[in-house]
Protein backbone atom coordinates (compact mmCIF):
# COMPACT_ATOMS: atom_id res chain seq x y z
CA UNK A 1 0.00 0.00 0.00
CA UNK A 2 1.23 3.47 -0.80
CA UNK A 3 2.31 5.83 1.95
CA UNK A 4 0.12 8.93 2.37
CA UNK A 5 1.17 11.96 0.36
CA UNK A 6 3.05 14.63 2.25
CA UNK A 7 3.16 18.27 1.24
CA UNK A 8 6.72 19.67 1.23
CA UNK A 9 7.73 22.10 3.94
CA UNK A 10 8.40 25.72 2.81
CA UNK A 11 12.16 25.21 3.29
CA UNK A 12 12.23 22.17 1.02
CA UNK A 13 10.10 23.70 -1.70
CA UNK A 14 11.66 23.31 -5.17
CA UNK A 15 13.16 26.23 -6.98
CA UNK A 16 10.98 27.52 -9.78
CA UNK A 17 12.08 26.33 -13.23
CA UNK A 18 13.20 29.79 -14.30
CA UNK A 19 15.61 30.08 -11.36
CA UNK A 20 17.20 26.69 -12.08
CA UNK A 21 17.58 27.63 -15.73
CA UNK A 22 19.22 30.90 -14.77
CA UNK A 23 21.54 29.05 -12.42
CA UNK A 24 22.47 26.65 -15.20
CA UNK A 25 23.02 29.50 -17.63
CA UNK A 26 25.24 31.26 -15.11
CA UNK A 27 27.45 28.18 -14.71
CA UNK A 28 27.65 27.79 -18.49
CA UNK A 29 28.46 31.48 -18.83
CA UNK A 30 31.34 31.24 -16.33
CA UNK A 31 32.74 28.16 -18.10
CA UNK A 32 32.51 29.78 -21.52
CA UNK A 33 34.15 33.00 -20.33
CA UNK A 34 37.04 31.09 -18.72
CA UNK A 35 37.46 29.05 -21.92
CA UNK A 36 37.40 32.22 -24.02
CA UNK A 37 40.21 33.66 -21.90
CA UNK A 38 42.26 30.47 -22.33
CA UNK A 39 41.57 30.36 -26.07
CA UNK A 40 42.52 33.99 -26.44
CA UNK A 41 45.81 33.32 -24.66
CA UNK A 42 46.44 30.37 -26.97
CA UNK A 43 45.71 32.46 -30.07
CA UNK A 44 48.05 35.26 -28.91
CA UNK A 45 50.79 32.75 -28.09
CA UNK A 46 50.50 31.09 -31.50
CA UNK A 47 50.45 34.50 -33.24
CA UNK A 48 53.71 35.44 -31.52
CA UNK A 49 55.27 32.10 -32.46
CA UNK A 50 54.17 32.52 -36.07
CA UNK A 51 55.97 35.85 -36.27
CA UNK A 52 59.22 34.04 -35.52
CA UNK A 53 58.52 30.87 -37.50
CA UNK A 54 55.87 31.33 -40.23
CA UNK A 55 53.44 28.45 -40.77
CA UNK A 56 54.23 26.43 -43.86
CA UNK A 57 52.13 23.66 -45.26
CA UNK A 58 54.78 21.13 -46.26
CA UNK A 59 52.53 19.62 -48.90
CA UNK A 60 53.03 22.77 -50.99
CA UNK A 61 56.40 21.31 -52.02
CA UNK A 62 54.53 18.69 -54.04
CA UNK A 63 52.01 20.89 -55.86
CA UNK A 64 52.07 20.58 -59.62
CA UNK A 65 53.68 17.14 -59.62
CA UNK A 66 50.38 15.25 -59.95
CA UNK A 67 49.81 16.88 -63.34
CA UNK A 68 52.65 14.76 -64.72
CA UNK A 69 50.81 11.53 -63.99
CA UNK A 70 48.13 10.19 -66.26
CA UNK A 71 46.25 7.08 -65.30
CA UNK A 72 48.64 6.24 -62.47
CA UNK A 73 47.20 4.61 -59.36
CA UNK A 74 50.26 4.88 -57.17
CA UNK A 75 53.84 6.13 -57.21
CA UNK A 76 56.82 5.20 -55.11
CA UNK A 77 58.16 7.55 -52.46
CA UNK A 78 61.77 7.52 -51.36
CA UNK A 79 63.16 9.52 -48.50
CA UNK A 80 66.38 9.28 -46.51
CA UNK A 81 64.69 11.05 -43.59
CA UNK A 82 63.46 9.22 -40.53
CA UNK A 83 59.68 8.95 -40.86
CA UNK A 84 59.38 8.58 -37.09
CA UNK A 85 60.48 12.19 -36.94
CA UNK A 86 57.40 14.41 -36.74
CA UNK A 87 58.39 16.86 -39.50
CA UNK A 88 59.31 14.12 -41.97
CA UNK A 89 56.12 12.20 -41.20
CA UNK A 90 54.07 15.39 -41.60
CA UNK A 91 55.72 16.09 -44.95
CA UNK A 92 54.90 12.57 -46.17
CA UNK A 93 51.26 12.83 -45.01
CA UNK A 94 50.84 16.29 -46.51
CA UNK A 95 52.41 15.12 -49.77
CA UNK A 96 49.88 12.30 -49.82
CA UNK A 97 47.10 14.83 -49.24
CA UNK A 98 48.24 17.08 -52.07
CA UNK A 99 48.76 14.21 -54.52
CA UNK A 100 45.48 12.40 -53.74
CA UNK A 101 43.95 10.36 -55.33
CA UNK A 102 47.38 9.06 -56.29
CA UNK A 103 48.76 6.74 -53.61
CA UNK A 104 52.28 7.28 -52.30
CA UNK A 105 53.96 3.98 -51.53
CA UNK A 106 57.10 3.79 -49.43
CA UNK A 107 57.89 0.45 -51.07
CA UNK A 108 59.15 2.16 -54.24
CA UNK A 109 60.64 -0.92 -55.95
CA UNK A 110 57.47 -1.91 -57.82
CA UNK A 111 56.44 1.45 -59.23
CA UNK A 112 57.13 3.03 -62.58
CA UNK A 113 57.41 6.50 -61.03
CA UNK A 114 59.28 7.31 -57.82
CA UNK A 115 59.33 10.62 -55.95
CA UNK A 116 62.60 11.46 -54.19
CA UNK A 117 62.34 13.64 -51.13
CA UNK A 118 65.88 13.59 -49.75
CA UNK A 119 67.90 15.74 -47.38
CA UNK A 120 70.04 16.88 -50.33
CA UNK A 121 69.81 16.77 -54.09
CA UNK A 122 73.14 14.91 -54.34
CA UNK A 123 71.88 12.10 -52.15
CA UNK A 124 68.72 11.85 -54.24
CA UNK A 125 70.72 11.64 -57.51
CA UNK A 126 73.01 8.99 -56.04
CA UNK A 127 70.04 6.86 -55.10
CA UNK A 128 68.45 7.38 -58.53
CA UNK A 129 71.63 6.07 -60.16
CA UNK A 130 71.80 3.16 -57.75
CA UNK A 131 68.23 2.15 -58.53
CA UNK A 132 68.83 2.65 -62.27
CA UNK A 133 66.07 5.21 -62.69
CA UNK A 134 65.90 8.33 -64.86
CA UNK A 135 65.20 11.70 -63.29
CA UNK A 136 62.51 13.40 -65.34
CA UNK A 137 61.48 16.42 -63.28
CA UNK A 138 62.81 18.49 -60.41
CA UNK A 139 60.90 21.31 -58.75
CA UNK A 140 62.17 24.37 -56.83
CA UNK A 141 61.83 22.54 -53.50
CA UNK A 142 64.24 19.80 -54.50
CA UNK A 143 61.62 17.11 -55.03
CA UNK A 144 62.73 14.87 -57.88
CA UNK A 145 60.50 12.65 -59.94
CA UNK A 146 62.20 9.65 -61.52
CA UNK A 147 60.99 7.03 -63.95
CA UNK A 148 61.98 3.38 -64.19
CA UNK A 149 63.83 2.45 -67.35
CA UNK A 150 62.00 -0.09 -69.49
CA UNK B 1 32.81 32.45 -48.91
CA UNK B 2 31.40 31.54 -52.31
CA UNK B 3 27.59 31.04 -51.99
CA UNK B 4 27.90 27.91 -54.13
CA UNK B 5 30.02 26.38 -51.38
CA UNK B 6 27.32 27.18 -48.81
CA UNK B 7 24.41 25.91 -50.90
CA UNK B 8 24.90 22.19 -50.07
CA UNK B 9 24.76 22.98 -46.36
CA UNK B 10 21.55 24.96 -46.82
CA UNK B 11 19.96 22.01 -48.63
CA UNK B 12 21.11 19.65 -45.87
CA UNK B 13 19.66 21.93 -43.23
CA UNK B 14 16.29 22.06 -45.00
CA UNK B 15 16.21 18.25 -45.16
CA UNK B 16 17.10 17.94 -41.47
CA UNK B 17 14.57 20.57 -40.43
CA UNK B 18 11.69 19.01 -42.34
CA UNK B 19 12.68 15.51 -41.25
CA UNK B 20 12.55 16.35 -37.55
CA UNK B 21 9.34 18.27 -38.03
CA UNK B 22 7.72 15.22 -39.59
CA UNK B 23 9.08 12.69 -37.12
CA UNK B 24 6.84 13.81 -34.29
CA UNK B 25 4.51 16.56 -35.43
CA UNK B 26 2.18 16.18 -32.42
CA UNK B 27 4.92 16.92 -29.91
CA UNK B 28 7.44 19.13 -31.64
CA UNK B 29 10.81 20.13 -30.24
CA UNK B 30 11.44 23.69 -29.21
CA UNK B 31 13.07 25.78 -31.92
CA UNK B 32 16.71 25.92 -30.67
CA UNK B 33 16.90 22.14 -30.26
CA UNK B 34 15.12 21.66 -33.57
CA UNK B 35 17.54 23.95 -35.42
CA UNK B 36 20.73 22.45 -33.95
CA UNK B 37 19.53 18.89 -34.40
CA UNK B 38 18.33 19.66 -37.94
CA UNK B 39 21.81 20.84 -38.93
CA UNK B 40 23.46 17.64 -37.74
CA UNK B 41 20.76 15.31 -39.04
CA UNK B 42 20.73 17.04 -42.42
CA UNK B 43 24.48 16.58 -42.81
CA UNK B 44 24.10 12.93 -41.81
CA UNK B 45 21.37 12.36 -44.40
CA UNK B 46 23.51 14.09 -47.04
CA UNK B 47 26.47 11.88 -46.27
CA UNK B 48 24.22 8.82 -46.64
CA UNK B 49 23.03 10.06 -50.04
CA UNK B 50 26.64 10.55 -51.18
CA UNK B 51 27.54 7.11 -49.85
CA UNK B 52 24.70 5.40 -51.75
CA UNK B 53 25.68 7.31 -54.89
CA UNK B 54 29.14 5.80 -54.55
CA UNK B 55 27.69 2.39 -53.80
CA UNK B 56 25.30 2.21 -56.75
CA UNK B 57 27.25 4.15 -59.38
CA UNK B 58 30.72 3.08 -58.21
CA UNK B 59 31.90 6.68 -58.42
CA UNK B 60 30.89 10.14 -57.36
CA UNK B 61 28.16 11.62 -59.50
CA UNK B 62 27.28 15.24 -58.79
CA UNK B 63 24.00 15.21 -60.75
CA UNK B 64 22.90 12.05 -58.91
CA UNK B 65 23.62 13.36 -55.42
CA UNK B 66 22.17 16.82 -56.08
CA UNK B 67 19.12 15.25 -57.72
CA UNK B 68 18.59 12.91 -54.77
CA UNK B 69 18.71 15.86 -52.38
CA UNK B 70 16.19 17.84 -54.42
CA UNK B 71 13.83 14.87 -54.68
CA UNK B 72 14.04 14.34 -50.92
CA UNK B 73 13.34 18.01 -50.25
CA UNK B 74 10.28 17.87 -52.52
CA UNK B 75 8.94 14.76 -50.75
CA UNK B 76 9.53 16.18 -47.28
CA UNK B 77 8.15 19.58 -48.31
CA UNK B 78 4.98 17.97 -49.64
CA UNK B 79 4.58 15.93 -46.44
CA UNK B 80 5.08 19.09 -44.38
CA UNK B 81 2.45 20.87 -46.44
CA UNK B 82 0.00 18.09 -45.61
CA UNK B 83 0.97 18.14 -41.96
CA UNK B 84 -1.64 19.54 -39.58
CA UNK B 85 0.95 21.23 -37.36
CA UNK B 86 2.11 24.31 -39.24
CA UNK B 87 5.72 25.42 -39.14
CA UNK B 88 4.76 29.00 -38.33
CA UNK B 89 3.53 27.83 -34.90
CA UNK B 90 7.07 26.76 -34.16
CA UNK B 91 8.56 30.02 -35.32
CA UNK B 92 6.27 31.90 -32.91
CA UNK B 93 8.34 30.51 -30.06
CA UNK B 94 11.43 32.35 -31.25
CA UNK B 95 12.03 35.45 -29.17
CA UNK B 96 15.29 37.30 -28.74
CA UNK B 97 14.75 37.18 -24.97
CA UNK B 98 14.86 33.37 -25.01
CA UNK B 99 17.59 33.15 -27.59
CA UNK B 100 20.36 35.40 -26.32
CA UNK B 101 22.54 32.46 -25.23
CA UNK B 102 22.46 31.17 -28.80
CA UNK B 103 23.68 34.56 -30.02
CA UNK B 104 26.45 34.27 -27.46
CA UNK B 105 27.40 30.88 -28.94
CA UNK B 106 27.67 32.54 -32.35
CA UNK B 107 30.16 34.96 -30.79
CA UNK B 108 32.17 31.95 -29.57
CA UNK B 109 32.04 30.64 -33.14
CA UNK B 110 33.85 33.84 -34.17
CA UNK B 111 36.68 32.99 -31.79
CA UNK B 112 36.87 29.47 -33.17
CA UNK B 113 37.11 30.95 -36.64
CA UNK B 114 40.05 33.12 -35.48
CA UNK B 115 41.76 30.06 -34.04
CA UNK B 116 41.23 27.97 -37.17
CA UNK B 117 42.75 30.72 -39.28
CA UNK B 118 46.03 29.77 -37.65
CA UNK B 119 45.72 26.27 -39.14
CA UNK B 120 44.19 26.81 -42.58
CA UNK B 121 44.88 23.22 -43.69
CA UNK B 122 43.72 21.78 -40.40
CA UNK B 123 45.72 19.68 -37.98
CA UNK B 124 47.27 16.26 -38.35
CA UNK B 125 43.95 14.41 -38.46
CA UNK B 126 42.60 16.69 -41.18
CA UNK B 127 45.18 16.12 -43.90
CA UNK B 128 46.20 12.65 -42.88
CA UNK B 129 42.72 11.16 -42.55
CA UNK B 130 39.48 13.08 -43.11
CA UNK B 131 40.26 15.54 -45.88
CA UNK B 132 42.52 13.02 -47.58
CA UNK B 133 39.61 10.58 -47.84
CA UNK B 134 37.36 13.35 -49.10
CA UNK B 135 39.84 14.19 -51.86
CA UNK B 136 40.14 10.54 -52.87
CA UNK B 137 36.36 10.27 -53.16
CA UNK B 138 35.98 13.59 -54.96
CA UNK B 139 38.84 13.22 -57.45
CA UNK B 140 39.27 9.47 -57.59
CA UNK B 141 36.36 8.72 -59.97
CA UNK B 142 36.02 4.92 -60.03
CA UNK B 143 39.30 4.59 -58.10
CA UNK B 144 37.90 6.20 -54.95
CA UNK B 145 38.14 2.80 -53.23
CA UNK B 146 41.91 3.25 -53.17
CA UNK B 147 41.38 4.94 -49.79
CA UNK B 148 41.05 1.43 -48.39
CA UNK B 149 44.41 0.34 -49.79
CA UNK B 150 46.56 -1.11 -46.98
CA UNK B 151 49.48 1.00 -48.24
CA UNK B 152 47.66 3.97 -46.76
CA UNK B 153 47.77 2.52 -43.26
CA UNK B 154 49.18 5.81 -41.94
CA UNK B 155 45.94 7.49 -42.99
CA UNK B 156 43.74 5.05 -41.05
CA UNK B 157 41.70 3.47 -43.89
CA UNK B 158 39.32 1.98 -41.31
CA UNK B 159 38.09 5.37 -40.06
CA UNK B 160 34.37 6.06 -40.71
CA UNK B 161 33.41 8.04 -43.78
CA UNK B 162 30.80 10.39 -42.29
CA UNK B 163 33.01 13.47 -42.12
CA UNK B 164 34.73 12.96 -45.51
CA UNK B 165 31.35 12.40 -47.18
CA UNK B 166 30.00 15.64 -45.66
CA UNK B 167 33.04 17.44 -47.08
CA UNK B 168 32.48 15.82 -50.48
CA UNK B 169 28.86 16.98 -50.39
CA UNK B 170 30.15 20.48 -49.58
CA UNK B 171 32.10 20.38 -52.87
CA UNK B 172 28.98 19.38 -54.83
CA UNK B 173 28.66 22.74 -56.58
CA UNK B 174 32.38 23.53 -56.74
CA UNK B 175 34.69 22.98 -59.68
CA UNK B 176 37.67 22.09 -57.47
CA UNK B 177 37.98 20.70 -53.94
CA UNK B 178 38.29 24.03 -52.18
CA UNK B 179 40.04 24.08 -48.83
CA UNK B 180 37.32 26.39 -47.51
CA UNK B 181 34.80 23.55 -47.30
CA UNK B 182 36.61 21.32 -44.76
CA UNK B 183 37.37 24.49 -42.83
CA UNK B 184 33.67 25.38 -42.78
CA UNK B 185 32.63 21.80 -41.96
CA UNK B 186 34.86 21.75 -38.89
CA UNK B 187 33.38 25.02 -37.65
CA UNK B 188 29.83 23.93 -38.38
CA UNK B 189 30.27 20.54 -36.75
CA UNK B 190 31.60 22.07 -33.54
CA UNK B 191 28.93 24.76 -33.49
CA UNK B 192 26.06 22.31 -34.02
CA UNK B 193 27.44 19.95 -31.38
CA UNK B 194 27.83 22.43 -28.57
CA UNK B 195 24.70 24.29 -29.66
CA UNK B 196 22.60 21.14 -29.43
CA UNK B 197 24.19 20.19 -26.14
CA UNK B 198 23.50 23.64 -24.78
CA UNK B 199 19.91 23.81 -26.04
CA UNK B 200 19.21 20.29 -24.76
CA UNK B 201 20.62 20.90 -21.31
CA UNK B 202 18.88 24.23 -21.02
CA UNK B 203 15.58 22.57 -21.81
CA UNK B 204 16.28 19.69 -19.44
CA UNK B 205 17.02 21.95 -16.50
CA UNK B 206 13.38 22.99 -16.66
CA UNK B 207 12.31 19.35 -16.65
CA UNK B 208 14.59 18.48 -13.75
CA UNK B 209 13.20 21.14 -11.46
CA UNK B 210 10.47 19.03 -9.89
CA UNK B 211 12.26 15.70 -9.61
CA UNK B 212 15.30 17.22 -7.92
CA UNK B 213 13.25 18.77 -5.19
CA UNK B 214 13.23 16.82 -1.90
CA UNK B 215 9.49 16.27 -1.83
CA UNK B 216 9.07 15.30 -5.45
CA UNK B 217 7.94 11.73 -4.89
CA UNK B 218 4.71 12.56 -3.16
CA UNK B 219 3.39 15.08 -5.57
CA UNK B 220 1.30 14.61 -8.63
CA UNK B 221 2.77 15.72 -11.95
CA UNK B 222 6.36 14.63 -11.46
CA UNK B 223 8.00 14.75 -14.85
CA UNK B 224 11.39 14.25 -16.41
CA UNK B 225 13.51 11.18 -16.88
CA UNK B 226 15.44 11.52 -13.63
CA UNK B 227 12.21 11.91 -11.74
CA UNK B 228 10.80 8.72 -13.18
CA UNK B 229 13.99 6.81 -12.37
CA UNK B 230 13.99 8.12 -8.83
CA UNK B 231 10.42 6.97 -8.40
CA UNK B 232 11.39 3.56 -9.78
CA UNK B 233 14.32 3.51 -7.42
CA UNK B 234 12.19 4.38 -4.41
CA UNK B 235 9.62 1.74 -5.32
CA UNK B 236 12.29 -0.89 -5.80
CA UNK B 237 13.88 -0.07 -2.48
CA UNK B 238 10.54 -0.34 -0.74
CA UNK B 239 9.75 -3.65 -2.47
CA UNK B 240 13.15 -5.12 -1.72
CA UNK B 241 13.48 -4.10 1.91
CA UNK B 242 14.34 -7.08 4.16
CA UNK B 243 10.76 -7.15 5.48
CA UNK B 244 9.12 -7.39 2.05
CA UNK B 245 11.65 -9.68 0.41
CA UNK B 246 11.37 -12.49 2.93
CA UNK B 247 10.00 -15.90 1.98
CA UNK B 248 9.73 -17.87 -1.26
CA UNK B 249 6.84 -15.74 -2.51
CA UNK B 250 8.88 -12.54 -2.62
CA UNK B 251 8.42 -10.10 -5.46
CA UNK B 252 9.93 -10.87 -8.82
CA UNK B 253 12.56 -8.29 -9.73
CA UNK B 254 11.97 -6.30 -12.87
CA UNK B 255 14.97 -5.30 -14.82
CA UNK B 256 13.89 -1.68 -15.25
CA UNK B 257 13.30 -1.30 -11.51
CA UNK B 258 16.63 -2.84 -10.66
CA UNK B 259 18.50 -0.60 -13.05
CA UNK B 260 16.53 2.36 -11.75
CA UNK B 261 17.55 1.44 -8.23
CA UNK B 262 21.17 1.42 -9.32
CA UNK B 263 20.75 4.87 -10.75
Amino acid sequence: MNTPLQSPSPASRPLPPLRVQNLFLSVVFVLIVSNIIKLNQEISKTHKMRKLIPYTFLGVKFTGIQELFTDVKSVGYFTDKDLDDQTAAAQFSQAQYVLAPIILDLDHSKHEYVLFDCSSEEKAMEKIKELKLTAIKKNQFGIILAKRKK
Amino acid sequence: MDPLLLLPFVLSFIIGFLFIHLLNPQKPLDLPRHVFLAGGLGLGVSSYIVFYTLLFLDQLSKPAMIGAHLILICILGYKTYLNPYPLKEKLKGLHLKNSWPIIFLIFVLGLMWAYEQLYPWGGWDAWSAWNLKAKFIYLGEDKWKNIFDPVLWRSSPHYPLLLPLITVWGWAFAATPSQKVPFFVSLLFSFLTYGFLFAGLRKKTGDLTDPLSPGFGGRVGVRGTIGRFRIYGKNTKRRWSPQTARGPAGPTPRSDHSSAGLL
